[in-house]
């Protein structure tokens, strides 16, 4: 019963080595580039949460609408449409509506202050320099482009409408 | 891109630990062990998706990994050193009928295993073995001596230290 003692373990013959060089089919080019871009396209946000702004002045009222451009499936967001009076007078009361089919698209829809009517927020008017906000928060729930509008009333005259445009990934 | 982030993180984690965990792993699982790497993913699930479960999520981690994982290939194949350190070197287990005493300690290879893929290669005794490798992927090869070789029976218990 020999035991030897060998300082290194022996090693096996080594295969003989080739030049190293990557050489991908055309095809498979494309998909590793598709494969690679969604990764690349995440990190640079494209399929992160937005949100888009939107102005509009009526009847001596700044309206700011500030709405979620993208969002992903199940995600929640929301609406908020600060009113604000520029002028020197106190406003009218002031009606915010919502478009019933662009809210029916999401889930979880709660406004803040409440609707007195369907989708619809009644304001009471604005001292100079005051501003006051409503606020709707929701869920994405069907994946697609979803459009509507907002709409703000001041008064028997003022009226302004502003778009809303999100994309909710599937 | 929180989800990129994520995967990356515990794809080099995952890489890292099986590296640090050794060969044997990878090729002996005991049942016990089989259990614990099933567990693995149900540890990482929910940090993977960081509650985000919609379809997007899904397709960008998934893509993120198949993307880390074909990138590791690729550079794996391109340079050797990263090959070595990502996948690891063989390890001569037997070398001329003895043991490589002090290489089986460090991939924790007992004497049992080595004889059952004897066995398996149709060899009996250690004496008849040129070479048994620990493989990178955790398999073990055998390579016989030559028949027309005379065997000394006397090395079967014989261990390179």
């Amino acid at each position: 019963m020999g035991h030897s003692r060998h300082a290194d373990p022996p090693q096996p013959p080594q295969p003989p080595q080739i030049e190293r060089r990557i050489e991908l089919p055309a095809p498979q080019v494309v998909g590793v580039a598709i494969l690679f871009l969604i990764p690349l396209a995440a990190l640079l946000g494209v399929f992160d949460r937005s949100s888009r702004d939107e102005h509009a002045e009526v009847a001596g009222l700044e309206v700011h609408l500030t709405y979620p451009e993208r969002m992903r499936y199940h995600q929640s967001g929301s609406i908020e449409v600060t009113i604000r009076n520029t002028s020197a007078y106190r406003s009218d009361s002031m009606r915010v509506t919502f478009d019933p089919a662009y809210l029916e698209r999401f889930a979880s829809v709660t406004f803040a202050p409440s609707a007195d009517e369907a989708y619809s927020v009644a304001l009471p008017g604005l001292d100079p320099g005051r501003e006051r906000r409503v606020r709707v928060d929701l869920e994405a729930d069907r994946g697609g482009r979803q459009r509507g509008w907002v709409q703000v009333e001041a008064g028997p005259t003022g009226h302004a409408e502003l778009p809303l445009r999100t994309f909710v990934f599937p | 891109m929180e989800a990129v982030l994520r995967v990356a993180f515990v794809y080099i984690l995952l890489l890292a630990a099986f590296r640090v965990m050794g060969k044997r792993e990878l090729g002996q699982l005991s049942p016990f062990e089989l259990v614990v790497l099933i567990l693995i993913p149900e540890i990482f699930s929910d940090a993977l998706v960081g509650g985000d479960h919609s379809m997007t999520a899904a397709t960008i981690g998934g893509s993120t990994l198949l993307a880390l994982v074909f990138l590791t290939s690729v550079l794996s194949h391109r340079f050797r050193g990263f090959q070595r350190l990502v996948e690891g070197q063989p390890t001569v287990l037997v070398h001329d009928g003895r043991f490589c005493e002090r290489e089986m300690n460090r991939t924790r290879v007992q004497p049992d295993e080595v004889f059952a893929h004897l066995r398996a290669a149709g060899l009996e005794r250690l004496s008849q073995v040129r070479w048994a490798i620990l493989e990178e992927d955790g398999k073990i090869s055998v390579v016989p001596r030559d028949p027309d070789e005379g065997v000394d029976q006397s090395r079967d218990e014989d261990i390179h230290a």
